[in-house]
């Protein structure tokens, strides 16, 4: 009878090179993660921030700004909203999802007055002034709707899709677009964000 | 940038379109694999799949349950069929744990399929990547380069790519290294040592990085934690089968 013992023998199974290896793992990423916390509390505190960034519908961006007309004539302008949250929502009368979240918009709007602004862009480009203004009253919306008549702004803000949510933080920055339907617990679970 | 797709009239959102097709591909790509391990392809499509309807469940319970003062007074807006609403990272956790219990259940050997699974998550990572880039998402810094993409009228680094060339490697090393098994899960804990390292080197790139006390990135800290435990994760495995005695 013979014992025979394989040892096999290869880098990877040296115990010591592993632990050297995990250790400079350790010390070079966590050098690293300092070296790049370092430089991300510069950006952040340098020119490189949202007013360096031209305006875009882009989270991060500064909110383009507009100038449109309300139903009754009056001028309304985004940056008269500055300092606030505001909520913009690109809609028209045909759009059936338009139409599924316009009370929740409503309700979050009666709820939230004094901490948000929601303010309705309807696509006029698309759509039909006397039917806005027959859905409107249908939906009882008090909030402000605007009507893009040209398209500039609906062509500004990139809307592809109806309905397009784009919610402003109090700065006037971009936090977030969203195409689709949304709900009054969304708008206001966003908030604290804003 | 292309953040919906239109068909007809209907606007697809393109990033969740290519995750859902990210996620099949994936899956195939796995299930292919699997073959040459000896385990049944069906095990990857359903784990797969409950994976995914667990992911989205959990995504949603989870953010309701963090602003349960937005739901509580109306919980049927907690069942909105709206993709907004997910914590998604919580949801891949819930994911996982579902794909394990499956997995355990089903007595599938657990380092044989994660090993089948490591080629199709880094195809997924490709495509998803590629998905971000297409719908704005996950953005680069601003910088001046000649290779910057312009998104929003600001050129930045794409950092979609850059990630998707990391996973493109991933897949090749995992491709060109296919029949070196020396122990069931190698091939998956080398996709995480990999893709970890990727995320520690790439995420200063992010334009809006998660942040944490004072600056911190958390992605940086959560790969370089899951870069350890991968290279840990080796160092057992191969020199705890440093030796072997035959008598005979």
């Amino acid at each position: 009878m013979s014992i025979k013992v394989t040892h096999e023998i290869s880098l990877f199974k040296s115990r010591p090179l592993w632990i050297v290896l995990i250790v400079l793992v350790v010390l070079l990423g966590g050098s690293w993660i300092v070296f790049s916390q370092n430089l991300t509390q510069e950006r952040l505190g340098s020119n490189n921030s949202a007013e360096a960034l031209k305006p875009a519908a882009v989270a991060g961006h500064p909110a383009p700004e507009f100038e449109l007309k309300t139903l009754e004539g009056d001028t309304l302008r985004l940056a008269d909203f500055k300092g606030k949250p505001v909520l913009v929502n690109f809609w028209a009368t045909w759009c059936g999802p338009c139409r599924a979240e316009f009370p929740d918009f409503q309700r979050a709007h009666v709820d939230n007055a004094n901490d948000l602004v929601i303010i309705g862009i309807n696509n006029t480009t698309a759509d039909q002034v006397d039917l806005v203004d027959d859905f409107v009253t249908e939906m009882g919306a008090t909030f402000p709707i605007v009507l893009d008549e040209t398209g500039d702004v609906v062509e500004t803000y990139g809307v592809l899709g109806l309905p397009t949510s784009v919610f402003i933080d109090r700065d006037g920055v971009v936090n977030e677009v969203f195409t689709g339907p949304i709900n009054k617990a969304y708008i206001e679970s966003k908030l604290s964000e804003l | 940038m292309l953040p919906t797709i239109l068909i007809g009239s209907i606007a697809l959102p393109t990033y969740p379109l290519l995750l859902l097709v990210a996620l099949w591909a994936g899956m195939w790509l796995a299930a292919y694999r699997a073959q040459y391990l000896n385990l049944d392809g069906d095990h990857v499509y359903n784990a797969g799949l409950y994976g995914l309807l667990a992911g989205i469940i959990g995504a949603r319970v989870w953010f309701v349950l963090s602003h349960w003062e937005n739901y509580a007074p109306n919980l049927t807006q907690a069942l909105s069929l709206s993709r907004s609403a997910l914590s998604v990272g919580e949801g891949l956790i819930i994911a996982g744990l579902v794909v394990l219990i499956y997995l355990q259940r089903n007595k599938v050997p657990l380092g044989d399929f994660f090993d089948a699974a490591a080629p199709g998550l880094a195809l997924a990572l490709i495509i998803g990547s590629i998905g971000a880039l297409l719908g704005g998402e996950a953005l680069g810094l601003p910088a001046d380069l000649p290779w910057a993409v312009e998104i929003g009228g600001t050129a930045r680094h794409p950092i979609q790519v850059y990630e998707a060339g990391a996973a493109l490697l991933i897949l090749v090393i995992l491709f060109v290294g296919r029949r070196w098994r020396p122990w069931p899960g190698f091939q998956f804990w080398l996709f995480v040592a990999l893709h970890s390292f990727s995320r520690l080197l790439l995420e200063i790139f992010r334009a809006r990085p998660y942040l944490i006390n004072d600056g911190y990135l958390a992605v940086q800290i959560l790969a370089l934690a899951a870069l350890v435990v991968a290279l840990s994760v080796m160092a057992y495995n191969f020199s705890g089968r440093s030796v072997s005695n035959n008598q005979g």
